[in-house]
């Protein structure tokens, strides 16, 4: 687990697709000891030089077509995934690797890119394992069955031995990380059109539209073109606003625990509205599953949040509700110009929410 | 955490003919039709009748008797004895210094009437003629000994209950006691449930001084401290030259040197931190809802006059008549709620499982190897270690330890709920033993930022 995850450290060390300017130009600012002048000399020495040169900056094109955010460019794509794990790639479970599985069905790989593996095959190939696995178990239980009814012969004897050593030895193996490659997969039909034209990327990554406005208005990481007009932080608020009536409840319980440094991402495979990543879905399973609830709501079902607490709490994560109190006053918000002074007005407030078992709390 | 499994698991009698636990995991049985798998299900049933034909009763010696005063709505018990009145009754003035009488409440006397510990009759005029009685003759002999010292209790035991008084059985007790409040039987369900499980029960009482003046004298030894310095100042002033807002984006186009310095330009909405609520105490809402229960976990040294912190305080709701609790309906019970600022202890994580026999479990056994892993690292990085598991744990179980179980009650069926005062943004209170364990103790950082 340890070495796993010092790996995925390496390969997504950033937390948003903004580039440090330590890292833009290799400048390492040094600790600065109190007490060391020279120390002090030294990071301020290097801050100048960094002053001096220009804020790195990198862009990314996001485009607004039938009310959905889509990432089109592969580079930009991966920007965003792995700095922060926005978005889903919208061929994959997660993320945006369809060119990568396809050209590793299809054999076009050379020997370099071997290895590189998407989620979406090892899981696969775990569940083949799991099922051979359970194959093999159904073999040694049937003949145990028949060990009870003396029924066995030597033959078979020897059999259930050898069963029970494979067994043991399958139990042993660890999952791989590694798919191994699938390329004995016949080709379908719709293939060949990939393989005469090229491999042209047909996936796009879409972007919620609480991580768009994220992007756009807290990071100004991304460019968000409307028929290839561009639109400005205020224009993508209002039209965010008018896409989803609850546009403004989820932003703001969004940055609010983007700005904590959580990986917030939608949670809707749980029932709830977020689910909470340390770092990022590589690195470990979501922590805290989200249920936003507005103060002002006057009525909540019991029910309601049970359920959400009982599947949320099946998967091992916790449920915490998120009341957010709003504005007193009504706000138009599509007469807003300071979207930063609107969000202040809003507060979240946690309340974790836990199931308890009193036969189980006694000790 | 998710072994619901085991709660919900059928009861196995052989349990109670053996004295080793069985392990989990493995089906007793699953009929395949061979002798092997009959003869486990029939030792099963056999373990059963034989569980269930042991003889059940009550020496005379130890038997309890209670009057049901209709008109008090109380139960009178003459004469406590047995291990129950450890939280259960209010004592009452008995005629004798040997014989401790006490008062129950309606939920402890059918409680008690219904595990079959009391014998309950009707009171009535010739009971009462008989305590005067006893009243009297303990003041003469208490004339004629001068101190009373010896005399013999026994008048207490000549009383003739069965001749006497009305036997009540446990449906009329039921009627008699809960008729008047509708909300008893909900209660008393969630009392003999815990009480069942070995729980030390007694009614909610307001124990701790108010949090508010807690909250105020905190208030004042923070502002003392002065808690930006002014180094801080001047670096947040220069950052502010930086950070000139243009074109609705939160973030200034600056240099960056570290995404915690990002993070904190980021932080925008206000969020609630430790005992904030504490700050507006307004009005009682509404519908307040008020603890119910104190409850302790099993414990000998436990005394119903003193007791100490409740391990868990309950509040009883009932589908039927309320929704779930609003956000100032919660806050306002954990402000009520029996809890001292200062003993900042995060509390009520789950107990491990103990396995008393049959060695180490798995978790036990993993549990060891990373303490043994831990005891090799270098203190610093074990100091960083212990500083992200206090984190964690302040993340899942909040960071005051402000928290009370709802029991509620949906037709008769009862399921438990804990909530807790959470604090994603760890800013404010109840943060100290964290800024300790920090890798720099004097500088304050920003605990809530994750990355």
């Amino acid at each position: 687990m340890g070495k796993r995850s010092k790996n995925f450290k390496e390969l997504y060390p950033n937390p948003v697709p903004i580039t440090l300017s330590t890292d833009a130009y290799g400048i390492n600012l040094p600790d600065i000891i109190p007490h060391n002048p020279i120390s002090w000399l030294i990071f301020g020495l290097r801050y100048l030089q960094i002053q001096a040169k220009s804020i790195p900056s990198n862009v990314v094109r996001v485009d607004f077509e039938d009310d959905v955010f889509k990432v089109l460019d592969p580079t930009d794509m991966n920007r965003l995934w792995s700095h922060g794990f926005f978005g889903k790639g919208s061929l994959s479970r997660s993320d945006p690797n369809w060119a990568d599985r396809t050209s590793a069905r299809l054999g076009l790989d050379d020997d370099t890119q071997q290895g590189r593996n998407a989620s979406e095959e090892i899981t696969k190939q775990r569940r083949e394992e799991r099922k051979r696995f359970k194959l093999e178990r159904a073999k040694v239980q049937n003949l145990e069955l028949k060990q009870r009814q003396g029924a066995l012969n030597e033959d078979e004897e020897v059999e259930l031995n050898d069963l029970r050593e494979t067994l043991n030895n399958l139990k042993k193996i660890v999952p791989a990380r590694k798919a191994i490659s699938t390329t004995s997969n016949s080709l379908r039909e719709e293939d060949e059109v990939l393989l005469i034209e090229g491999l042209d990327n047909l996936e796009y990554l879409q972007l919620q539209a609480v991580e768009s406005f994220y992007l756009k208005f807290a990071l100004g990481a991304i460019d968000i073109f409307e028929q290839n007009e561009s639109l400005s932080s205020l224009e993508l608020f209002k039209k965010c606003n008018s896409i989803d009536s609850k546009f403004m409840l989820n932003y703001v319980v969004y940055h609010h625990f983007r700005s904590l440094g959580w990986c917030a991402r939608s949670g809707i495979k749980f029932g709830c509205d977020m689910l909470l990543y340390k770092r990022g879905p590589p690195f470990s399973h979501a922590e805290f599953g989200i249920l936003i609830i507005p103060t002002k709501q006057e009525f909540i079902n019991w029910i309601d949040v049970s359920s959400v607490a009982r599947v949320v709490g099946g998967v091992k994560k916790n449920l915490v509700l998120c009341y957010v109190d709003e504005p007193i006053e009504d706000i138009e918000l599509s007469e807003v110009s300071d979207i930063a002074s609107l969000l202040k007005l809003y507060k979240v407030t946690e309340i974790l929410y836990r199931r308890w078992t009193p036969s189980k709390s006694r000790d | 955490m998710s072994d619901d499994e085991e709660v919900d698991a059928i009861q196995d009698w052989k349990i109670l003919t053996q004295d080793v636990v069985p392990k989990r995991g493995d089906k007793d049985f699953a009929p395949d039709g061979t002798l092997v798998q009959s003869q486990l299900l029939e030792d099963s049933r056999n373990a059963m009748y034989a569980a269930l034909a042991v003889r059940r009763g009550h020496t005379i010696k130890q038997e309890l008797v209670a009057i049901w005063y209709p008109e008090r709505k109380e139960a009178y018990v003459p004469h406590l004895r047995g291990p129950y009145f450890k939280d259960i009754g209010r004592p009452s003035s008995s005629p004798s210094n040997k014989i401790q009488a006490a008062w129950l409440n309606p939920i402890e006397t059918v409680y008690l009437c219904e595990r079959g510990s009391v014998r309950i009759f009707l009171h009535n005029d010739s009971y009462e003629r008989y305590k005067t009685r006893i009243l009297q003759n303990y003041i003469q002999k208490e004339k004629s000994q001068g101190q009373g010292n010896n005399f013999d209790d026994d008048d207490d035991e000549q009383f003739d209950f069965e001749s006497n008084l009305v036997s009540l059985s446990l449906a009329h007790l039921y009627a008699l006691a809960f008729s008047h409040d509708s909300t008893l039987v909900g209660k008393y369900q969630v009392y003999s449930y815990l009480k069942r499980l070995g729980y030390l029960v007694l009614d909610f009482k307001d124990s701790t001084t108010r949090q508010l003046d807690e909250y105020h004298k905190l208030v004042e030894n923070k502002a003392n401290e002065s808690s930006i310095s002014i180094f801080q100042a001047l670096k947040s002033y220069t950052l502010s030259l930086f950070s000139s807002k243009v074109s609705n984006i939160l973030l200034a186009k600056r240099h960056y040197f570290t995404y915690k310095s990002i993070f904190r330009s980021l932080r925008l909405i206000p969020s609630y931190s430790t005992y904030d609520s504490l700050k507006k105490l307004k009005e009682p809402t509404e519908n307040k809802l008020t603890p119910c229960f104190d409850v302790w976990k099993p414990t000998p040294q436990f005394s119903k006059k003193n007791p100490t912190q409740p391990d868990f305080q309950i509040v009883i709701a009932n589908t039927n008549q309320s929704s779930f609790p609003s956000l100032s309906q919660i806050q306002e019970l954990f402000n009520s709620s029996n809890h001292m600022l200062n003993s900042n202890t995060t509390k009520n994580t789950p107990a491990t499982i103990k396995n008393s026999s049959s060695g180490p479990s798995k978790r036990e056994i993993r549990a060891q190897r990373a303490k043994e892993r831990y005891s090799k690292l270098d203190p610093k990085i074990q100091r960083s270690i212990d500083y992200n598991k206090l984190k964690d744990k302040k993340f899942k179980f909040g960071n005051s330890g402000r928290c009370f179980i709802v029991a509620l009650i949906d037709n008769g069926v009862v399921n438990f709920v804990n909530l807790s005062e959470g604090d994603f943004s760890l800013a404010g209170f109840g943060t100290d033993d964290l800024q300790e364990l920090s890798s720099n103790p004097n500088e304050r950082i920003d605990h809530g930022i994750v990355w």
